[in-house]
């Protein structure tokens, strides 16, 4: 995934904010980058230009070569569920669906045949130790397991990106250390992974740093 | 997203929260009762009112001649010759002096006062009197061989007795009728039919016509009772039935059928019902789009996952389109058994046989379902408008 020169601004009380400057940013196979910055200083708007959830005022957004402002918003849609998946702060469960059919749901809108899902899911129930749970629903789940059912969810179309918005930001610490080390093994196994954050340690855990102040992206390398 | 799974979507909102479901369909409950109790309603009220309709007007013939055959074909023969006729009950004369005629009532004790009144007269024989169909308050009716013998009996209706202040006088009365002594047997207190009898005395045909000075030049008409459905058919059978050496000389006719007026009324009815039914179903309309309009707003950020997770707009749209035209559904099918319910309780609380259209318990549903797709054209719309970014920010 590739940012040229991606910038966003919007209109607040006939005020134009900018809330990304030009920006240029490549993401590689198997990348493990932190984003960081204090409160407004553009973090979640990058995140969400990476997310393809907003489309860039200026510049431009490349996936796989494919530049996206080119595309519709259904085309966007499906780039998006097939190559990016999402791990937010507040879990974002389904709350009177089960911990399966959470799971299921971004196969449903890809289309996939109910033969397959199956097999699937149990695998990405695996992946993050939550078979046994399937049929529970999200309420009687601990932070931790919620969580992990939303990175199981994230998963289960095999994405090559995870994004990640405070993943840790709900939980105690050591659920926060088992969600980390989850993060860490995908990425191990070639999943690039995106995290923003406000804990220096959750950023030390990362190859590359992006510091965002007041829009502006300024790139680090941390290992 | 395949039909399996976008129905499942739509029913998982709705199934997890039954009450609210139930709430927001509410609204269409009661317009698709009221649309099946309004239609129900109008067709059992029309039953009833061509019951009343046909079973009091529709079945009487009266014929007319020319005066000078008038008193011929009101013969004893020619009565019962007409009422061998296929359909007839009964049939006579009635004649009925131009003018009101003194009549003054005689106290049965000496020293009360006698009270004398204007009168109209009418003059039938018993055949007649079944056509009109008198209730008595007290007394009898005056017979054939009274008839016969040309006595001077007589009925008074009870608007006549209290002019002539006997009301409440025991039976039987004495009157005069210009002069002409009756014995009153009997007090007529309603009709069936020609309720110009209530403001009338009644003497038989035959002692009429021995009185010339009271009848004058009047000439009787022929007033016949028929059997539902046969009017038309006596009508046309009596004019060679009671003069067939010149049947033109004779008219006879049903009273006009009320045919026009009947689908008049019944045709007003049933366009106020279904308006008002109409009504329902709109207010039931605005309800869910409302409902659904605050689930959206309500449901903002689970709209947001939807589309991070690959939900195209179309395909949130069509969920919460799915979701509103199944709670319409839900409320049609409900709204079907409240207006069988209520209209069966209200037909039976008057005495009307219930009828409803069977189209009726078979279209309801559907109004549900396309008050519900209608009502969440708006919300779905809203819903698949959203900005993923900002409902993710909630």
């Amino acid at each position: 995934m590739e940012l040229r020169e991606a910038a966003c601004s919007y209109r607040s009380d006939e005020l134009l904010v900018q809330a990304l400057l030009p920006t240029d940013l490549v993401m590689w196979h198997a990348d493990h980058i932190a984003i960081m910055g204090p409160s407004g200083s553009g973090k979640s708007t990058l995140l969400n230009v990476l997310g393809l959830l907003v489309r860039p005022t200026y510049g431009s957004v490349r996936v796989a070569g494919t530049n996206v402002s080119e595309l519709d918003d259904a085309a966007v849609s499906a780039l998006r569920g097939a190559y990016i998946g999402f791990v937010f702060q507040a879990f974002y469960l389904l709350p009177h669906r089960t911990v399966y059919e959470n799971v299921e749901l971004p196969l449903r809108y890809a289309r996939a045949p109910a033969a397959e899902r199956r097999e699937v899911i149990i695998a990405s129930l695996e992946q993050v130790g939550l078979l046994q749970r399937a049929a529970a629903l999200p309420g009687k789940l601990s932070g931790g397991e919620r969580q992990r059912v939303a990175i199981a969810r994230a998963l289960v179309r095999h994405p090559q990106v995870l994004l990640c918005d405070e993943p840790t930001g709900n939980l105690d610490s050591a659920s926060a250390g088992h969600i980390l080390d989850m993060l860490d093994r995908l990425n191990e196994i070639g999943i690039t992974i995106v995290v923003v954050t406000h804990d220096e340690d959750v950023a030390a855990r990362s190859r590359r740093l992006v510091m965002l102040t007041d829009g502006q992206a300024t790139e680090s390398i941390t290992e | 997203m395949r039909v399996r799974d976008a129905l499942g979507e739509a029913l998982a909102e709705p199934t997890s929260r039954p009450g609210r479901a139930l709430l927001t369909a509410l609204g269409t409950v009661l317009g698709v009762g009221l649309f099946v109790l309004t239609l129900g309603l109008t067709a059992s009220t029309g039953a009833a009112v061509n019951k009343d309709f046909n079973a009091l007007i529709s079945t009487e013939v009266d014929v007319s001649s020319s005066p000078t055959i008038a008193s011929t074909i009101a013969e004893p023969a020619t009565m019962a010759r007409a009422e061998r006729l296929r359909g007839v009950l009964t049939a006579g004369p009635l004649l009925q002096p131009p003018s009101t005629v003194r009549v003054t009532h005689y106290p049965a004790r000496p020293g009360d006062g006698t009270a004398t009144g204007q009168i109209s007269v009418l003059a039938t024989n018993p055949g007649a009197l079944g056509v009109i169909g008198p209730t008595l308050i007290r007394g009898r009716i005056f017979d054939a061989s009274q008839e016969s013998l040309t006595a001077h009996v007589a009925l008074v209706g009870a608007a006549a007795a209290n002019i002539l202040g006997m009301r409440n006088t025991p039976l039987p009365w004495w009157i005069a009728i210009n002069d002409s002594p009756f014995l009153v047997e009997g007090l007529i207190g309603h009709t069936e039919r020609h309720a110009e009898a209530l403001l009338s005395v009644v003497i038989p045909y035959a002692t009429a016509k021995s009185l010339p000075s009271l009848v004058g030049d009047a000439a009787p008409t022929i007033i016949v009772a028929t059997k539902l459905g046969y009017t038309e058919a006596v009508a046309g059978a009596l004019p060679a039935t009671l003069y067939p050496e010149e049947p033109t000389q004779v008219t006879a006719a049903g009273l006009p059928q009320p045919t026009l007026l009947r689908n008049q009324v019944s045709g007003s009815l049933t366009a106020l019902f279904v308006l008002l039914a109409g009504v329902g179903m709109v207010v039931g309309m605005v309800g869910i789009t409302n409902s659904a309009v605050v689930s959206v707003m309500e449901r903002v950020s689970e709209i947001g996952v939807r589309r991070a997770l690959g939900a195209r707009r179309g395909q949130i749209a069509l969920q919460f389109l799915l979701e509103n035209l199944l709670i319409g559904t839900l409320g049609g099918v409900l709204g079907v058994c409240l207006g069988v319910t209520a209209l069966a309780v209200v037909t039976i609380a008057k005495g009307w046989t219930p009828i409803l259209p069977i189209w009726v318990v078979a279209v309801a549903p559907a109004a549900g379902s396309i008050t519900g797709l209608l009502a969440g054209v708006y919300p779905a719309i809203r819903a698949a408008s959203a900005d993923p970014i900002h409902a993710l920010a909630r």
